[in-house]
């Protein structure tokens, strides 16, 4: 198991750092980031003193090199916003983030789970039917909007919570079911696709046969086959909340890393702006390894 | 011809006409999708002849009429008014043309991307598929949408830019998909025996492969769609997305969010429209699965 | 004094729902067995033999549906047994090993966990004795080492390994019948034999019934007390396994043993005979005999009604409208 994580780690080191070049890169070839800097009423002078004073007359893989070599000792730049260092702004708001994720995939799960284990259960009925409607309806809904709609029934018609801010629980209960509900649906169907099929397979009829309880049989011998890509499923939509915290946070104005990335892009607060990506991007490595290694421990067939 | 065996009886199957039942009924989700999607595509083409006002036009003394189901509403406008005065049933169907335009175009791009990355890699494999493979990866590792954000922003937001940035963030799942696919492919006998025949790599992929890969490609492409449709409505709910005054689904949505206490509908209309559409082509996309392949578990 | 008969079934028939109507794939199969009897079920694919063990168990598939007149075990009404309580009966009085051993254990838990998880359902043990059991069944069956094994994970293991522990399996609560479908197809022809052997002793030492089903005349010579032949559903033949071999009724059981190449007997560079045409579809309505279609000697009164049971002896039954006498003249 040792060298297998060794080896997922290392190339997700690579895999990160890749990913911060090609956001470079791709940020670079949108625009003059100097320009930017200068704001709309700034002259073509304006550019050229912002372009010396963040360093950005140098060539592009300098730049980056340069950065990397910051990173790499912990240091992420200054906010070109705040003037302060980054990692000190990015560590309070990541935070909140995380908690928002975290919250959020609990409420995934909880819902995706038993549904999921339901529909599969009774393949067929009307139980089946409604969980299927269910994802189908999630896939098809606009974070957005139904944050909007659920702010609309809980904070306008019926105001028993707060509209913004991240001070309280109460703050992060739609924030939280709202991007819940936007990892539900994919989670669902493979949820349910997954006990289907392990639920026929060979095993199971021997434990069937056996005399295990139904109950035991379906929770402890079927869900622990079927929840293996469940796990790295929910690393990977851990990730995908990650970045739709950008549009949650902003319109629920929770102080998290989301509404900072949002707000950075319009100021051209570049330094924090690249911050950004390389955390959210190491996130979801982390995660992916970690899910891949969780179900190393789940699939013994795996560990070979 | 009629033994039969334990294991070909397996598949659970619910009562006695649920399969039949579950096969119409797959069908009536992917023909309510159809029709659905016809009606949008035909309100969005037909727009000019269907919007009584011009959807640009600003009518700052008839601000805020509410829509046709609630008191104080004007027969002139079905929908209402926005607080600029500008109809809403009118933004709404020249909203769908963007919504449509950019989901189609970015789509197109995406696949034109990651059909190529995928059949390189699947196809030459060793290398060439480690390469390829490390940069799908990076991809699925990218927050798109921050960067997304990040290039519109810089490069200012119009038609084009969306696309094209769309069009190079979303092609991942092509890739995936035609390289999986093309990797079951190589090993095919028809495969072999073209090449027996002296046809070139490329003759090989274009008229052997390609063919026998359209089908999961098309089902790729209207989820990709659908995809590409919210990504766009993210893009201009956060504010950099297509530019005002061009009238955008979800624009249109964060343009209401001021008015929630009072004008929600400014806020329920277009997010519902673009809940319908998605609606409609994600319900046309297993549709189109399920007679792909019939026997996947959805 | 005559012992009770420990399983007793009649008119068992499975019906399985399909797209194009109902298929009957077991059509009123009735036999009984004796405590200690090893029954073997013969017959080619599809001929409905996997299917009746399952319906014997209660474990067929949600399409299929079962009805019998009479299914009883070891004094239970088979058919009045809610599915709890049928349940309690599996691995416990009656246990079921089936053909592919592959993929029979679940590849998330070590073999000693589902081994012992088997006796801790059916008896409140502590773990410690579960563990005594299961060892001790390892080493009766043949298991070599058989603390370590009982840390691993299927998938270290070989099919003749595992086949060998789906036995233990099965044994662990000492039932009274014991159902093998098919045990040692997919496996090695020496690991075969092995089992054979194992199952052969197993059945005397534990005084266990058995009913194999087997495909292969070659294994029913050594391990069966009686057979019974099925075709296209039904059961077209019963006897002691002598009866069987040196008596043969029906044609089509005459036809299966004109199959075995015999030492000696057969030429060489010779065809092997075989029979003539193919089964016939089971869907909708069936009447007279499945067989007619390939047999020499059919007749009109063949297809006109279901053929009943007659007696050729004590303990022989089949299904045919033609004489013993008849049959044993046509006998090669």
């Amino acid at each position: 198991m040792g060298r297998y994580a060794l080896k997922r780690l290392s190339s997700a080191l690579l895999l990160a750092l890749f990913v911060s070049f090609l956001s470079y890169v791709l940020i670079y070839a949108a625009g003059d980031p100097a320009v930017a800097l200068a704001g709309e009423s700034g002259s073509a002078a304006d550019a050229e003193r912002m372009r010396a004073a963040y360093g950005l007359d140098q060539p592009i893989y300098a730049q980056y090199l340069h950065w990397v070599w910051s990173v790499l000792h912990g240091n992420f730049g200054r906010s070109l916003y705040f003037d302060q260092p980054v990692s000190t702004i990015l560590a309070g708001r990541l935070g909140i983030t995380m908690m928002l994720g975290v919250s959020a995939m609990i409420f995934a799960l909880g819902l995706s789970l038993p549904l999921g284990i339901a529909a599969a259960r009774w393949q067929g009925s009307a139980v089946d039917h409604l969980v299927r409607a269910v994802a189908v309806i999630g896939q098809a809904m606009p974070t957005f909007w139904l944050a909007l709609l659920l702010m609309i029934l809980f904070s306008v018609t019926y105001p028993i919570l707060p509209t913004s801010g991240s001070e309280t629980w109460r703050h992060f209960v739609m924030p939280s079911a709202t991007l819940g509900f936007f990892a539900a649906p994919a989670l669902i169907r493979l949820t349910r696709s997954g006990m289907i099929g392990v639920l026929e397979a060979d095993y199971i009829r021997t434990a069937r046969a056996m005399g295990i309880r139904g109950r035991r049989v379906l929770f402890r011998y079927a869900l622990r086959n079927a929840v293996i890509p469940v796990v790295s499923l929910s690393a990977a939509q851990f990730g995908y909340m990650l970045a739709g915290s950008v549009v949650i946070e902003t319109v629920f104005a929770v102080h998290g890393a989301g509404l900072l990335a949002s707000e950075s892009i319009k100021r051209s607060d570049l330094p924090t702006i690249q911050a950004l990506v390389l955390c959210f991007s190491m996130i979801y490595v982390v995660l992916t390894l970690a899910a891949d290694l969780v179900n190393a421990w789940l699939d013994p067939r795996m560990r070979g | 011809m009629g033994s039969v065996s334990p294991e070909s009886i397996a598949a659970p199957g619910g009562r006695f006409f649920s399969r039949k039942l579950r096969r119409s009924l797959r069908h009536a989700s992917f023909l309510l999708g159809l029709v659905l999607l016809a009606a949008i595509v035909a309100a969005a083409i037909l727009a000019p002849l269907l919007a009584s006002h011009d959807p640009y036009e600003q009518d700052l003394a008839n601000r805020l009429i509410p829509p046709f189901w609630m008191d104080g509403s004007e027969p002139a406008h079905l929908l209402g008014t926005d607080q600029l005065g500008r109809d809403l049933l009118a933004r709404l169907l020249f909203g769908a043309r963007v919504s449509l335009a950019i989901g189609f175009a970015a789509m197109l791009m995406s696949a034109a991307i990651g059909i190529s990355l995928g059949l390189l890699a699947g196809f030459f494999g060793g290398w060439v598929d480690t390469a390829i493979s490390f940069l799908i990866t990076a991809r699925l590792a990218l927050p798109v949408i921050l960067v997304a954000l990040a290039v519109v922003a810089l490069a200012g937001s119009s038609l084009t830019v969306v696309i094209i940035v769309l069009g190079s963030l979303i092609w991942d799942r092509f890739a995936l998909v035609t390289r999986a696919s093309v990797q079951q492919l190589r090993g095919a006998e028809f495969v072999t025996a073209a090449s027996l025949q002296g046809l070139s790599s490329l003759q090989i992929v274009v008229r052997e492969i390609l063919p026998n890969i359209f089908n999961s490609l098309i089902v790729i492409a209207t989820l990709e769609t659908a995809g590409a449709i919210i990504f766009e409505a993210a893009l201009s709910f956060l504010g950099l997305g297509v530019p005002p005054p061009l009238p955008s689904w979800g624009r249109m949505v964060a343009e209401g969010k001021a008015e929630i206490l009072f004008n929600s509908w400014l806020i329920t209309i277009p997010g519902a429209m673009l809940f319908l559409l998605v609606l409609a082509i994600n319900l046309v996309g297993d549709g189109l699965r399920d007679i792909v392949s019939p026997d996947s578990r959805n | 004094m005559v012992a009770a008969p420990l399983l007793e079934v009649e008119g068992l028939s499975v019906e399985i729902e399909t797209a194009d109507g109902p298929l009957h794939a077991v059509r009123g199969v009735g036999f009984s067995l004796k405590p200690s009897e090893t029954l073997c079920i013969v017959g080619e694919s599809g001929c409905g033999k996997s299917l009746t063990a399952l319906a014997l168990m209660g474990l067929l598939p949600r399409r299929a549906r079962r009805t019998a007149r009479t299914l009883r075990f070891d004094g239970v009404d088979l058919l009045a047994q809610p599915p709890g309580a049928m349940r309690q009966l599996r691995g416990n009085r009656l246990s079921m090993i089936f053909q592919e051993p592959m993929t029979a254990l679940n590849p998330a838990f070590t073999v000693g966990d589902q081994i012992m998880d088997v006796m801790r359902q059916h008896r409140s043990v502590s773990t410690a004795d579960a563990r005594d059991h299961a060892l001790h069944l390892f080493d009766r069956v043949g298991i070599s080492a058989p603390r370590t094994r009982l840390g691993q994970y299927p998938h270290e293991l070989s099919g003749g390994l595992r086949q060998r522990m789906l036995i233990a399996m099965a044994l662990m609560c000492g039932p009274k019948l014991l159902l093998a479908d098919e045990p040692t197809t997919a496996l090695d022809v020496t690991v075969q034999a092995e089992l054979l052997r194992l199952l052969a002793d197993l059945r005397s030492e534990f005084g266990m019934a058995m009913i194999f089903i087997t495909h292969d005349l070659g294994l029913v010579s050594r391990i069966a007390d009686r057979v019974a032949v099925m075709y296209a559903g039904e059961m077209i033949e019963a006897a002691s396994v002598d009866d069987i071999f040196g008596d043969p009724m029906h044609p089509y059981t005459q036809g299966l043993l004109a199959c075995l190449p015999v030492p000696g007997a057969t030429p060489r560079m010779g065809r092997l005979p075989s029979i003539p045409g193919a089964v016939p579809s089971l869907i909708g309505k069936q009447t007279g005999c499945s067989f007619r279609d390939r047999c020499a000697h059919a007749m009109a009164a063949c297809s006109e009604a279901d053929i009943p049971s007659a007696a050729a002896g004590a303990q022989h039954d089949y299904r045919c409208l033609r004489t013993p006498a008849q049959n044993r003249a046509a006998s090669p």
